[in-house]
């Protein structure tokens, strides 16, 4: 008998009791639906992350100064020095006042202030939608100009062209020369839209802001930021004599600490469902039972007539596999149907549904089908035919 | 050479520490082409025999050989292998696989001999028109009266071409009219080259044998022969009852 015809024959036997056939197969379609729909989810949340840190721009690293010590400043002047090293293509760093108090005309709000100087918009990928960014020039002659982020436009003029006007910040007198374009909010929380920029200098003049706290590096290659951020780390031990006063960051960490984090939820909420996985092996090694009891009579006529113990294992292993084959199969389905209707239910989310893991998926549920298959198959290939042709 | 040779053949069977002797040391032969009739009350050891004979048990002692292939000492897979070229049992409860159809039923033990779909499925729709059920092949055993469904079982004990039928109380199950008419199917089939044992606790029924052998508290007690075995064998013909 071939492999179809042994196919054929273990599909007649499981349909002609549908029933209990799909409640035997119910463990293992909950099993691989749920692991397809979940890796959906969490690849589908993991490219979410990387779109996220695309715009930021991988070769960004981001140092923060912890210690408040006149031991820990930074010289704006022997920064600058650096950045000419050949590992980094700018710096911008950056001292910010949040919850600064600004008027204009009548409308108050209050806003975080950047101060820093003309790399900015570079290194952190914004661009400019009219006017311009801060030059070398308003650096050097401590101009009091402004650049407001698209919100803050928004809220203080409304549909107006802010270029040209002047807004009070904190008791300061400031004009305004650009704005910037809508970025939307980054990964790491600080959005350009919600900001006001101003020369690093004039910043630290008129609100006491002191030394640099924050250095945004972006790497001349973006293969080899780990060079970048060796030298910029030796640098800064060496200036410090301390490794303990900042904390350097760059935007591949970032990504993967939280792809990590997503990814091991992913892996957690996955390996129940394989728990489901082997449940519904259970279950269907406990319907083989039954199912080989019931035909011990079967068994003692087919091995009468002359099956071999090897005919009576297969038979009934390709039914257990049939079982939990079309059980995977219609798991599958379900995965793959509920992954794709997931995003409509949860709008935030998006799902990317992997071909290899469903492939898997079904798979293993063959694979569980023919281990849980096999200790009732056995035993009814090792049922003597005597006693297997004597019971009613 | 005859058909079967028993010598000396012992069966025991042990409840905890005690022996059951069922088979006493059976000798018989059974020549080629006759058709023996085995009767004995119940608890006679008639059926330990036939599993013997049928090659589903083994002796506790003794030598059995069938059709000249010496069976002791053979391992399971080779007694299957045997069983399934040499014996065609037919049953009293007649023990055709409930799901599938009658042709499938006759296929069986083709399947299990390797034979291909398409042979195996002319093979047995012949040996089914052969016993006057052609037209009914497609039937479960479920839509057939016993009498058909015994015809089925015979044409799958046929269907392998057996050098032995085996039958077990062949019209145990059946009214007394469509018992004589399968036990008249038989006799044509020992007429037409077959050799038959059949067992049975009905004296009557076994009086239709060429040979009558009583047994009794697993030893044979009477050995009476009602007509002389074919002198010589005739080649195994095609049987067409109308």
């Amino acid at each position: 008998m071939n492999v179809l015809e042994l196919f054929g024959m273990a599909m007649r036997t499981v349909i002609s009791n549908p029933l209990r056939t799909i409640l035997t197969m119910l463990g293992v379609i909950i099993g691989v639906a749920s692991v397809i729909t979940l890796v959906a989810i969490g690849q589908g949340t993991a490219a979410q992350i990387e779109k996220q840190y695309e715009g930021l721009g991988t070769n960004l690293i981001v140092v923060n100064l912890l210690g408040n010590g006149r031991a820990q400043q930074l010289d704006y002047n022997e920064l600058m020095q650096i950045e000419n090293l050949p590992e980094f293509a700018a710096f911008a760093p950056t001292i910010n006042k949040s919850g600064a108090n600004v008027k204009y005309d009548r409308t108050k709000n209050t806003y975080t202030v950047v101060g820093t100087n003309d790399r900015y918009l570079d290194v952190m990928k914004a661009e400019m939608e009219t006017g311009r960014f801060i030059t070398e020039a308003d650096l050097e002659n401590r101009s009091q100009v402004a650049i407001v982020g698209s919100t803050v436009a928004e809220d203080l003029f409304g549909s107006l062209n802010p270029v040209g006007e002047e807004i009070n910040i904190d008791g300061f007198v400031y004009t305004i020369v650009g704005k910037t374009k809508t970025k939307g909010s980054n990964s790491t929380g600080s959005s350009v839209d919600n900001s006001i920029f101003l020369p690093l200098v004039s910043a630290q003049r008129d609100f006491k802001l002191g030394s640099i706290r924050t250095l945004n590096i972006e790497a001349a290659d973006k293969n080899n930021i780990a060079a970048a951020q060796s030298t910029i780390e030796a640098y800064l031990t060496n200036k410090f004599k301390s490794s303990d006063g900042y904390r350097v960051v760059n935007q591949d960490e970032l990504m993967n600490a939280r792809k990590e984090a997503s990814t091991s939820l992913t892996n957690q909420l996955i390996s129940v469902a394989c728990i489901s996985l082997l449940v519904g092996g259970i279950g269907i090694m406990n319907i083989m039972m039954v199912t080989v009891s019931e035909r011990t009579r079967e068994i003692g006529i087919r091995k009468s007539i002359g099956a071999k113990r090897r005919n009576i294992l297969i038979q009934f292993l390709v039914e257990a596999s049939v079982i939990s084959g079309l059980g995977g199969l219609i798991g599958l389905l379900g995965g793959v149907a509920l992954a794709i209707a997931w995003p409509h239910f949860n709008p935030s989310q998006t799902t990317k549904i992997s071909m290899d893991v469903g492939l898997y998926a079904f798979l293993f549920s063959v694979l569980v089908g023919v281990i849980f298959g096999l200790y009732p198959a056995n035993k009814a290939s090792k049922l003597r035919p005597i006693d297997a042709l004597r019971t009613d | 050479m005859d058909m079967i040779v028993l010598q000396d053949v012992k069966k025991m069977y042990y409840r905890g520490s005690e022996e059951l002797p069922i088979l006493k040391g059976i000798s018989l032969n059974v020549a080629k082409g006759d058709f023996v009739g085995i009767v004995g009350p119940s608890g006679s050891g008639k059926s330990t025999l036939m599993n013997m004979i049928g090659l589903l048990d083994v002796p506790t002692s003794g030598t059995y050989t069938l059709d000249g292939v010496e069976t002791e000492r053979m391992k399971e897979d080779r007694l299957a292998e045997l069983r399934n070229r040499k014996i065609g049992f037919i049953f009293q409860q007649f023990n055709l696989l409930p799901r599938l159809t009658a042709v499938e039923n006759v296929e069986l033990p083709l399947i299990y001999a390797g034979v291909s779909k398409k042979a195996r499925r002319e093979q047995a729709l012949a040996v089914l028109e052969s016993l006057g059920m052609s037209g009914r092949g497609g039937h479960k055993p479920s839509e057939l009266s016993g009498g058909q469904q015994q015809r089925v079982a015979i044409a799958r004990a046929l269907a392998g071409s057996p050098s032995l039928l085996l039958a077990d109380e062949p019209t145990g199950a059946l009214d007394t009219k469509t018992g004589a008419e399968v036990l008249e199917l038989m006799m044509q089939l020992n007429e037409a080259g077959n050799t038959i044992v059949l067992i049975t606790h009905d004296l009557q029924i076994a009086a239709n044998a060429r040979r009558v052998i009583s047994i009794r508290d697993g030893n044979i007690v009477s050995d009476e022969r009602n007509s002389p075995p074919p002198a010589a064998v005739p080649a195994r013909q095609e049987v067409v009852i109308a």
